[in-house]
């Protein structure tokens, strides 16, 4: 069985004409080409409708995803216009309510899409008293600076925090993130937010979640968590609103390669103990769970810092894919306990049940899995909206699966990159940097055709700047 | 014996468009180990960027281009080989060659000489 009889076997199992109103499924549906604007504007709209809290909030994440998949209509934004005026806020501060911790309102860090509407606001110019960005980043610098570190929950009005472990990625990176969004919703005021994101959340991290040669779970426990991927999303995001610098970014290199690929397969993130799982595994030495969102922010990172490893993490990519074990996508469906091989179809964790919304996200995994680079690679631009990317993994509008159409489009940095979904693997050499939809034949052993649908926008966050490839040749004649 | 050699990079990116206004560093080695730098060149509009330099024994050539915000970085090798110098030896004559022109030189003096007595 070739990759594409799965990927074509699980998305027949699921339900597209029930979106069951999950940002999952209408997220990864949209990636897989089943849903367009218009299932947004249904979402947005039945969200509000609840006038609740968590609908707003809902609601505010279907409208981030929108965005994140290029979808845009005047619909939209007067749903959107109806969440931004209706979403509470924790006291007369500028910080939503967005979650309920020990029956008190708090701001959770993980954000659910929140913090990308300070720029809706803005650019709709609807309710901005509320969505004021500037007044935001320092009202939650305030609670931050008396817990000297990040927090999950926190209470603009009291500044209150509720701290559950001091974690690299729940409290620490998602406190980043908070700061660096409000940072681009209004880069010309809000400087502030990037250097307290960078001289003070970064640096933290630095000086208390280092352990050699990665970063641990908290400063407690030096173990390999499964947060990892979405860690170095941050961090990467955070160098690159830097300017493309950042203190200690040789450690998030170091991170990547000890996660996943010094040793193959058997490099922590994959594995428990000594058991191989071909998927990320929810914590090296402590929880054997496997977690199929966190195998695809994983292969996420590692197709988008690809391009900048040396050629030896370059290889270590390239046999996860495709190499003497068997391809990841094989390995992934038969040993993680992630994909019921009898109904095809996929589970959130090991120890779950099978869905729909999964499923939809197992066949987007597939479809990264399906991608071998070679000296061509995915240009991936780094988006973290909500924790986990959950609701919504980081791939915007450059990336589509279309199985009926046996097309797929995707961001490549130009050379040669290697297909798999077929039988026999295909290669195609990309000239230039761009978007490209590529159509396979009925086997998807070749390419029918390859055209250049657009430019990458240099201007969204990536692991490396997008440049140009150059060639340089040298000659040597006697004068 | 000592020989100027002038190095030539040319920069173009990956469609073959010569890039002008970039810097190219030159270096050589004689053991493809340690490199010295001779020194850096602007390209020109076709892309080209020159430097010189003298040597008298088998050199290796790298040009590098760093990268800028705009493009990737790059380098090339060249190797500039000197053969070892074979012994000059004069073609051999052959000996009928050597005979044919005693000979002519025997007539010429006997016809001088009988020339002389008439």
């Amino acid at each position: 069985m070739a990759l594409k009889d799965v990927i074509g076997a699980a998305l027949a199992t699921i339900n597209w004409a029930d979106t069951g109103h999950s940002t999952f499924k209408v997220y990864h549906g949209a990636v897989l080409g089943k849903y367009g604007v218009t299932t947004f504007e249904s979402e947005i709209n039945y969200h509000n409708g609840l006038g609740t809290k968590d609908g707003y909030k809902l609601a505010a994440l279907f409208r981030t995803l929108a965005d994140l998949r290029g979808l845009s209509s005047s619909t939209l934004d007067s749903y959107t216009a109806i969440t931004l005026q209706n979403t509470p806020f924790l006291g007369a501060t500028h910080v939503p309510d967005n979650d309920t911790y020990n029956n008190k309102s708090y701001f959770c860090t993980y954000r659910y899409g929140q913090c990308y509407m300070y720029s809706v606001a803005k650019k709709l110019g609807v309710a901005t008293d509320k969505w004021n960005s500037n007044l935001a980043w320092q009202e939650i610098k305030s609670v931050l600076d008396i817990a000297g570190h990040g927090v999950l929950f926190l209470n603009t009005s009291d500044n209150t925090y509720v701290d559950l472990g001091n974690r690299l990625y729940d409290e620490n990176a998602q406190s980043i993130s908070v700061m660096i969004e409000l940072y681009e919703a209004d880069k010309a005021n809000n400087a502030g937010a990037l250097a307290y994101a960078r001289d003070t959340l970064w640096a933290y991290v630095n000086n208390n979640l280092w352990f050699t040669d990665h970063y641990g779970y908290n400063p407690g426990d030096s173990g390999y968590e499964c947060e990892g991927p979405f860690f170095a999303i941050v961090a990467a995001r955070l160098r690159a609103l830097n300017g493309y610098t950042l203190a200690n970014w040789d450690r998030v290199i170091t991170d990547v390669k000890s996660r996943f690929l010094n040793n193959g397969w058997d490099s922590p993130q994959w594995t428990y103990g000594t058991t191989r799982y071909y998927a990320v595994v929810h914590h090296h030495t402590a929880n054997s769970q496997r977690r199929l969102m966190n195998t695809i922010g994983a292969w996420t990172v590692l197709h988008a810092f690809y391009r900048v490893l040396d050629p030896t993490s370059q290889a270590a990519i390239q046999n996860l894919l495709n190499g003497p074990a068997g391809p990841a996508w094989q390995l992934l469906i038969n040993n993680s306990g992630l994909f019921d091989s009898t109904a095809n179809r996929f589970r959130w964790t090991s120890d779950g049940t099978t869905n729909d919304d999964a499923t939809a996200a197992g066949c987007v995994l597939l479809f990264l899995l399906g991608i071998v680079p070679q000296d061509g690679s995915l240009l991936v631009p780094l988006h973290e909206f909500n924790y986990e990317c959950r609701g919504g993994s980081t791939l915007n509008r450059y990336f589509l699966f279309n199985y009926d159409a046996r097309t797929i489009r995707i961001p490549v940095k130009a050379g040669t990159i290697q297909f798999i979904y077929g039988t026999s693997p295909v290669s195609y050499t990309f000239p230039a940097n761009g978007v490209y939809e590529i159509t396979f034949s009925s086997d998807w052993n070749s390419i029918t055709s390859v055209s250049k649908v657009g430019d990458v926008d240099p201007t969204l966050t990536y692991v490396d700047p997008v440049r140009t490839p150059t060639k340089l040749t040298l000659t040597v004649t006697p004068l | 014996m000592a020989v100027t050699l002038k190095l030539t990079a040319t920069l173009t990116d990956i469609n073959g468009t010569p890039l002008s206004g970039k810097t190219i560093s030159f270096y050589y080695s004689y053991d493809k180990s340690t490199w010295t730098l001779i020194g850096s060149a602007t390209t020109d509009a076709n892309g080209q960027a020159y430097v010189t330099h003298t040597t008298d024994r088998t050199t290796y050539y790298k040009a590098e281009f760093a990268g800028d915000p705009e493009y990737d970085a790059s380098s090339a090798t060249a190797e500039y080989t000197v053969s070892a110098p074979s012994p000059a030896a004069a073609p051999p004559v052959p000996v009928w060659l050597v005979l044919l022109v005693l000979l002519l030189l025997l007539g010429v003096v006997a016809l001088t000489e009988e020339r002389r007595r008439i």
